[in-house]
């Protein structure tokens, strides 16, 4: 067993610092708050075991949201942030990169999706859908405190480009890479490049020719 | 959130029915209305495309009035055709339901009992592509209070099945289509050929 | 094209497959298939005399097989590269092309396909589109009439290098026509063949209409359409231009196409929906405009590739406004049709962003990636205390666990894609998975039941596909029960056993696991370990008397928001047939039989505290409830 695999083992054991939690329910305009009422999924947060801080936000992706965010990181000493918004697929890089600036690890920050997955979804049941963005922000919460910090494993990269396909996008694409500068191979399963294009004749709306 | 819905409008009554659930998805092509037989050949009027438009835009007293309402058969070459995959006769169906529940008459002829010959065998119910005949009990003079079968002229299309399946000429068509009328038609026809 | 062959950076391969993806962002290991030409590039100077001398004609797909080409050929003139091929199917091996090559000795027999390997940085997929064969709408003639041809028919009949040399003449007589229609929508916006629009055919066929009208000005040109779509610059303009010719349009789909035998003139019928009247006219030639699908080998290289596939088939972005060019895996890209019909701009466009996308990455010296590996705890390893197990390095779809008996198990931390199968199968609970480990999951399924258990569903998600298609869900504002609560993972492989008896023994109403379609896994073959698990278990539920729905598998691709709607409205359906009481007794009767399979459970690092303290929040979180009711 090498020490940088045992070393690696650790970084999984239980997290041993307090957590102090941040918990931000955003109201995304009226995406969010035009079915829920944010303040209490705020009141409810705020009495949760390891939260010092728990606020509505009109907009957490915002400039402003963002720097409330970070000055609250430093005001109340927060190791851990929670955001009740939208998709981790829309905004996680947003809010990660936002608590790193603020110094924390970018891996203690955990989302709760309370627009995507709750108020979207479940319109015609607002007592469900409060309830349910409750138990979604109970459990970001709970989830954060067992949080790791952790970095982003860096690789290196070959500098060489693959395009498949060489038709008027492939060619392009393979074009624009080698101006600059890197090389491509460009893979055609034909015994020609040109694809569609090159069987056609003019083309609209200036009617020049394709090849 | 979806928008409240009013339960009384013609587009919501006819989705409500079986068949009419697609009537929304028409996008206008107007290929059910070529594909079908009854404008060239019988109704230049008839057309299933402004039948669903006239349901979509609720007006109920043009979708009533309208022949196409009255004229389908069902056959359904349309539906094999159609690239939204709506079942046009059944959204017309369902119009045509809403304008009987309203008391509009089928103005088509629809298949007469002789309540006096019939036996209530079922030959005519199971034959039926519409549905519209069945079994129920009726007083008849002479007879009491027996089964027959009997005719809803909302549903009844006037295409003779039953007619020509019943044993005791007890339900057929009235006036041209009467069998005599059809036996008749056929010596002429034969009496021609061999002329 | 000639460009792309001049620019000394790029290599063009042609008659190349791709075999393999293989690897991360970075550090693509692409296997590729170069298929034997016969021909030798670095010999070949593309002076045809092999042709010349070639006695076999078949068939040339480029020209729709509307002309012949030898079997010692090139697909067109201005083939790029200009080397020729030996078409291995049709050749009789007369050895003519060898003699016509003569000193140049550049067609060689005994060539074979090559396999070579490519160490990628980024790769950008434009694999274009496909074709619909109309042949299968029997409604309108097409392989039975032979004066209605394709579009793309038309493309070669029209061009001045097809094999008409530009003359449009009827398949039939070989006679100039007089009187031309256009069907648009031919297997596009039809349900029964492809539901989508293709995009540019409307633009298409008026091109093609302005086209015949330019070089055959008493041509007669019709174009039935449904709707016409002209979207983009100068394209409304371009419509007013073929209205100022005298192109005719005619709202309306025909729903026939009928031939007299003898003539082979063709008789349209369709209803003209302005005047709300089926007319029927006759012409000399009708152009079917065929909808664009998806490449028949789409399926094949989505798996090669690992991508998904839209409902169509065409291949899935990462986000359909805020990263249209990215395909889910970092690294790779889209570019042009393959991702959704494009019109040239758009493609031209689309190739232009996508090499700007990789572009970012092979700029770079080094790149980032996501720290959510699996660790194997060493002391808790059967292997280092040398039992035979191996299980964890089986699971691995990317060979990323060094196993040797006698020795803890290691990940490979490059190699490892962080899908958390081999910790979902580890019988011994030795290893975990980074920001998704035990301890953080439990606490929150514990969470999220803490409250009136029996009327939750608890839906176990994957990362790309599934907790996508709850996104879609929402963002297409399809409504479903809000007795939901989702849990992610990165895929159904981490879903771990233990996940779904602590559900059960906390007395969840019901329970879905749910991942992506077996084809679309992010991780190769992890869809494959979760399902099985999934299987097992469901087995074991029916064995303990559950009643049948409360644990439900489906696979929902993000491109599900419909399905993943549904199911979860079907499952509230289910757990409302149950009787109230009857749902309790058996929920109280299962959970000792649940809490048998967990006696191993607080001894994982962390889970112990973890336990402890949610149930502190469960026990806040009761209060609050009790509060309000």
């Amino acid at each position: 067993m090498s020490e940088d695999a045992i070393a690696k083992s650790h970084v999984a054991d239980f997290p041993q610092d307090e957590p102090r939690i941040g918990v931000y329910i955003c109201h995304c305009g009226s995406n969010i708050a035009g079915v829920i009422p944010p303040e209490e999924v705020v009141d409810f947060a705020g009495k949760l075991p390891g939260v010092v801080r728990a606020t509505d936000t009109l907009y957490a992706c915002a400039d402003s949201g963002q720097r409330q965010i970070k000055e609250d990181i430093k005001k109340y000493g927060l190791n851990r942030v929670v955001v009740s918004a939208c998709s981790v697929r829309m905004h996680e890089p947003t809010f990660r990169g936002c608590v790193a600036e603020a110094g924390l690890n970018p891996f203690l920050m955990e989302m709760a999706n309370i627009r995507e997955q709750c108020t979207w979804a479940h319109g015609h049941d607002r007592e469900g859908a409060l309830a349910k963005a409750k138990d979604l922000t109970a459990s970001a919460i709970a989830k954060v405190s067992f949080l790791h910090p952790l970095d982003m494993i860096t690789v290196p990269v070959s500098k060489k480009a693959m395009v498949i396909g060489g038709g008027v996008a492939g060619i392009n694409a393979a074009l624009d890479l080698a101006e600059q500068k890197i090389p491509v191979v460009l893979v055609e399963k034909e015994p020609t490049i040109g694809g569609v294009m090159a069987q056609l004749n003019k083309t609209f709306p200036t009617m020049d020719c394709s090849i | 959130m979806s928008a409240p819905t009013d339960t009384n409008l013609l587009s919501e009554r006819v989705k409500a029915l079986p068949g009419g659930e697609f009537l929304m998805m028409c996008y206008s092509c107007g290929t059910c209305t070529s594909k079908c037989m009854i404008q060239p050949k019988l109704d230049p009027n008839y057309n299933p495309r402004r039948l669903i438009r006239e349901a979509v835009f609720e007006m109920e007293a043009e979708a009533f009035a309208d022949t196409t309402t009255w004229l389908c058969s069902a056959c359904d070459l349309c539906y094999p055709a159609c690239p939204q995959k709506i079942h046009i006769s059944g959204v017309i169906n369902a119009v045509k339901a809403l304008a009987v529940e309203q008391g509009w008459k089928n103005p088509n002829p629809s298949a007469v009992v002789d309540i006096f010959t019939c036996v209530a065998c079922g030959m005519c119910v199971e034959v039926c592509p519409y549905q519209a005949v069945s079994l129920v009990e009726t007083k008849v003079a002479g007879r009491g209070l027996i089964p027959v079968a009997t005719v809803d002229p909302g549903k009844c299309m006037a295409c003779g099945m039953c007619s020509a399946a019943c044993r005791s000429t007890s339900i057929s068509l009235p006036t041209r289509h009467h069998d005599k009328e059809i036996i008749a038609d056929l010596w002429a026809f034969l009496a021609e050929e061999a002329a | 094209m000639v460009d792309a062959a001049r620019q000394p950076l790029i290599e063009v391969k042609t008659f190349t497959e791709v075999e393999k993806v293989e690897g991360f962002v970075g550090n693509f290991k692409v296997t590729l298939r170069e298929k034997s030409k016969y021909v030798r590039a670095d010999r070949c100077n593309g002076c045809g005399a092999c042709t010349k001398a070639c006695p076999i004609e078949v068939p040339n797909y480029f020209e729709m097989n509307l002309a012949p080409r030898k079997a010692a050929y090139v697909p067109m003139s201005q083939s790029v590269p200009l080397i020729y091929n030996i078409d291995m199917d049709a050749c009789i091996h007369c050895y003519k092309c060898v003699e016509a090559c003569g000193a140049l000795e550049a067609i060689d027999f005994s060539m074979t396909d090559k396999i070579v390997e490519e160490e990628i940085g980024a790769i950008v997929v434009a694999t274009g589109f496909s074709h619909f064969d109309p042949s299968v709408m029997s409604e309108y003639g097409y392989g039975r009439f032979p004066n209605v041809i394709t579009s793309m028919e038309m493309e070669r009949l029209n061009n001045s290098a097809g094999p008409t040399h530009g003359a449009l003449v009827r398949p039939s007589d070989g006679k100039p026509p007089k009187n031309i229609a256009f069907i648009n929508c031919v297997g596009s916006r039809d349900k029964r063949y492809n539901p989508s629009c293709s995009n540019f055919c409307c633009m298409y066929s008026i091109k093609n209409a302005i086209l015949v009208k330019q070089m055959h000005p008493g041509t007669d040109v019709t174009i039935y359409y449904i709707d016409i779509r002209t979207p983009s610059k100068g394209y409304e303009e371009f419509y007013d231009r073929a209205r100022e010719m005298g192109i005719k349009f005619v709202q309306g789909r025909p729903s026939e196409i009928t031939e007299d035998s003898e003539t082979h003139q063709l008789f349209i019928t369709g209803e003209d929906i302005t005047l709300g009247k089926v007319v029927e006219r006759e012409f000399d030639m009708v152009m079917l405009n065929q909808a664009a699908i998806p490449q028949p080998d789409q399926n094949q290289m989505s798996s090669v590739l690992s991508v998904a596939q839209s409902p169509g088939g065409w291949f899935m972005e990462y986000h359909p406004k805020l990263r249209p060019m990215d395909s889910p895996t970092d690294g790779i890209f889209f570019a042009g049709a393959c991702q959704g019909p494009k019109d040239i701009p758009a493609s031209v466009a689309q190739g232009s962003a996508a090499a700007a996308r990789a572009s970012r990455i092979l700029h770079s010296d080094e790149w980032h990636i996501e720290p959510t590996v699996a660790v194997v705890w060493p002391d808790r390893c059967v292997s280092a205390q040398d039992k035979s197990c191996g299980i964890c390095s089986r699971a691995c779809p990317y060979s990323a666990i060094d196993y040797t008996q006698g020795k803890a198990a290691e990940v490979i931390t490059a190699k490892c894609h962080g899908c958390g199968a081999c910790v979902g199968e580890c019988p011994h609970d030795s290893i975990t998975q980074l920001h998704y480990t035990d301890a953080e999951i439990l606490a929150q399924i514990r969470t999220l039941l803490a409250t009136e258990p029996e009327k939750k569903i608890l839906a176990l998600r994957c990362h790309w596909c599934s907790y996508g298609g709850a996104d879609l869900a929402g963002t297409s504002h399809f409504e479903y029960s809000a007795n939901e609560r989702g849990i992610k993972v990165m895929c159904s492989a981490r879903m771990d056993a233990d996940f779904i008896y602590e559900a059960y023994r906390l007395g969840a109403g019901a329970v879905l696991f749910s991942g992506c379609h077996p084809q679309d896994c992010h991780y190769i073959t992890g869809q494959v370990s979760g399902s099985k698990r999934a299987n097992r278990l469901k087995t074991i539920f029916e064995r303990m008397g559950m009643s049948p729905g409360r644990f439900r598998i489906e696979w929902i691709s993000a491109a599900e928001g419909d399905k993943y709607a549904r199911v979860i409205n079907e499952m509230q359906a289910t757990l409302d047939a149950i009787p109230p009481e009857a749902l309790k007794e058996e929920i109280e009767r299962l959970r000792p039989e649940m809490a048998r399979k967990l006696t191993r459970l607080p001894n994982i690092p962390g889970v112990q505290q973890a336990l402890d303290q949610t149930d502190e929040i469960i026990q806040l979180m009761t209060e609050l409830h009790m509060e309000k009711v």
